[in-house]
């Protein structure tokens, strides 16, 4: 997922690897409870840096793939405005995987690990990257709404307890401003265009619906809850909490442009301040995980092809007395 | 009114040529060696489609042609005048770098002599992005360079590529019928002094490099992009890029 | 397979199986610093890979320069950057209770007031 992807700590293959003493645990979450970052050569829990090595390089791999969905369009932008709105946003996810990339290596994962573990189907990244954007439509509603729901999740996770991830993060929320931004703008510009342009504009926003919905992970009655992750500021937001907060705020962005939403149970309960919607197809969602979407596939030959052809350009500059190290991030 | 013909041919085949290269550098964002390259690359897109845009905004409000996105957009590829080294595919990324090096080296020195041109609007955009297109020669010299004494396959690589590439980057230069007025107008002293002061130029680089300068006297340039005559790969490009646009000709995006 | 994206399907992604993942395959990782404007100081900005110094800067130029004002660059091996031991932080524990190198703890107006007091009434 996003920055949204958690080890269960319940299940027993990741039970407490080592004994870790008690000492140095708590004085761990004392610095942690009080709003002290964590920095790459502090001591931390293996089960800390575990979780989030996961977080920070799915979170990365989420960049880069998602590069490619939008990548789609860049040849095809319809004019000046758009065609450099959207070559400048792709660099910047570009520029967030290349971030957080070098904040995951901090935890001791290196890139080509990374990369490679990305390009064999090892590793995951948000499954929203998995569904093709078919017309010019989904650029405007990846750009608005997927980056919308990003930003929802980044920010909350801006206030963890990961010294070089919440910096790279400071960064991208910054830039995510403009990549809002320039989805709304090309959104409304569709929304008061023709009747194509609209008609183009709502098939783009149903079939991205779905997708969307899935973004922040599985109800929390389904998901894994851990009250350490928590506590340990990995996590900090539930997802059904992110799924409202996005809703609060994207829903009606949408539905004053006069375009709808489909699922006819979508609506806010005055009396508990939460949406209620029809469960969204979470078989899916798995089935999609696991590699069965209508773009993994050709997602990851896209980075096996990129490691091939350019393969020649980094052999030719390995150096022999190079030395290995960590990145400060 | 020669001489607003001349400065606007001279307008044309620059904004042309910039856009389509930009274009074709654009098809690696998201794709390209490195990440940090990649970035670097895509930076350089924009600035070039950036350039393209600020030529025909030129166009527009001095010389009463149609606003920058039609002429970008809506032109049928017999209306451009771009050279055929920035017209071929995409193929791998020696050429795109070699192309990137050959092109802008003669990008920097004309607008080097455009800050003078006695043209004000585009001496005066001459010298605005006169920072950028020195970013875009250092960072092709140092690739260039550094590829050049990497290992055999990447000089191989980077050499044909050169080989390859020459014959259309002397399209570049390809003289205008304007020549002449644009000399006594005191806008630029032409084709053919520039294609010197550039050859001089890459020579050096290649050399330094530790690369081979194909002998230009024996090459045929590919000539014919300023009179509007271009390879088979402009139209699909072209087709390509207004896909969206095409559409709906009245629509607004 | 056939691609949404143009670009994609002009290239043979079936020559990506013969990839290889290669642990040995990177180049060497620099520290760069960045200023904002003439007269302050240059702050650590981040990361990046590179085959050399000249290339660092190179690139260092668009990932950490190209959304902000920039006056200056500078570029570092990661591998000549030396640092403390979180364990090592303790060294500085005692450093703001170290009075005597601060301005306030040095009061001089009492004294001198009751020294023109004692003057006066000599
Ligand atoms: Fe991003
Ligand atoms: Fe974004």
């Amino acid at each position: 997922m996003y920055g949204n992807a958690f080890i269960d700590p319940n299940d027993p293959r990741n039970k407490q690897e080592v004994e870790e003493s008690q000492e140095l645990l708590d004085a761990f979450q004392a610095k942690i409870d009080n709003g002290q970052k964590i920095e790459p050569s502090d001591w931390m829990p293996k089960m800390y840096r575990k979780q989030l090595t996961r977080m920070i390089e799915q979170h990365a791999n989420s960049e880069l793939i998602g590069a490619l969905p939008e990548g789609t369009w860049i040849t095809r932008a319809p004019n000046f405005k758009r065609k450099m709105a959207l070559i400048a946003k792709v660099q910047d996810e570009v520029g967030h995987a290349q971030l957080l990339y070098n904040a995951a290596e901090t935890l001791g994962k290196s890139r080509e690990a990374m990369l490679n573990d990305l390009m064999i189907g090892k590793a995951k990244y948000s499954n929203v990257f998995n569904y093709p954007a078919e017309t010019w439509g989904d650029i405007a509603v990846i750009g608005f709404l997927v980056d919308g729901a990003a930003i929802v999740n980044q920010l909350i996770n801006s206030k963890g307890s990961y010294g070089p991830y919440c910096r790279a993060l400071k960064r991208i929320c910054a830039e995510e401003a403009f990549h809002l931004k320039q989805g709304h703008d090309n959104l409304v510009a569709l929304a008061v265009g023709t009747p194509e342009q609209r008609q183009m504009l709502q098939d783009a926003v149903n079939r991205w619906w779905q997708p969307l919905m899935h973004f922040f992970g599985p109800p929390d009655k389904q998901s894994v809850h851990s009250e350490q992750l928590m506590r340990w500021k990995v996590k900090l937001a539930s997802n059904d909490d992110m799924r409202n907060q996005f809703l609060d705020q994207y829903v009606p962005k949408i539905l004053e442009l006069g375009l709808s939403i489909p699922d006819p149970n979508l609506r806010k309960n005055s009396e508990t301040k939460r949406w209620e919607m029809s469960d969204p197809d979470w078989d899916e969602f798995y089935r999609v995980i696991k590699g069965d979407g209508p773009c993994n596939k050709e997602r990851l030959a896209v980075r096996r092809w990129v490691k091939e052809h350019h393969q020649w350009v980094t052999d030719a500059l390995l150096r022999p007395e190079r030395v290995r190290t960590v990145p400060l991030a | 009114m020669h001489r607003d013909e001349a400065i606007k041919e001279l307008l044309f085949k620059m904004a042309d040529d910039a856009l389509i290269l930009g274009h074709r550098n654009s098809e690696w964002t998201g794709i390209g060696p490195t990440l940090e390259e990649d970035i670097a690359f895509s930076s350089m897109a924009q600035d070039k489609i950036g350039h393209a845009f600020q030529l025909y905004t030129i166009l527009h409000e001095h010389f009463g042609e149609a606003n920058p996105d039609i002429l970008g957009f809506k032109r049928s590829e017999k209306e451009f005048k771009c050279c055929h080294l920035v017209e071929l595919p995409t193929v791998d990324y020696a050429f795109s770098l070699v192309r990137h090096f050959l092109f802008d080296y003669a990008d920097g020195l004309r607008y080097e002599e455009l800050q003078n041109a006695s043209f004000e609007p585009l001496a005066q955009l001459a010298k605005k992005i006169k920072g950028e297109i020195k970013y875009h020669t250092m960072h092709a010299n140092v690739w260039i360079k550094l590829l050049a004494q990497g290992n055999e396959e990447s000089k191989a690589r980077i050499q044909s590529a050169i080989n390859e590439a020459m014959p259309y980057a002397l399209g570049i230069f390809e003289p205008s019928e304007y020549e002449k007025t644009l000399q006594e107008e005191k806008i630029f002293s032409g084709e053919n002094a520039l294609q010197t002061k550039w050859v001089e130029t890459i020579q050096t680089l290649i050399e330094k490099a530790g690369l081979e300068m194909p002998d230009i006297t024996i090459l045929k340039p590919q000539l014919g992009g300023r009179k509007a005559y271009h390879t088979e790969h402009l139209k699909p490009l072209l087709d390509e890029m207004t896909e969206v646009v095409r559409m709906d000709e009245n629509a607004s995006w | 397979m056939k691609s949404l994206d143009p670009r994609i399907n002009r290239v043979d992604l079936e020559k990506g199986e013969n990839a290889e993942s290669n642990m040995d395959n990177f180049w060497e990782s620099f520290e760069v610093f960045h200023q904002k404007k003439t007269g302050t100081a240059y702050t650590h900005v981040g990361s990046l890979q590179a085959a050399n110094h000249e290339m660092a800067l190179v690139l260092a130029k668009e990932q950490y320069g190209r959304r902000q004002t920039t006056t200056g660059l500078w570029v570092a091996k990661t591998s000549n950057i030396f640092g403390l031991e979180e364990s090592e932080i303790e060294m500085f524990e005692t450093t703001p209770s170290k009075k005597h190198r601060e301005a306030v703890v040095y009061k001089t107006r009492d004294k001198i007031t009751a020294f023109k007091n004692r003057n006066k009434d000599a």
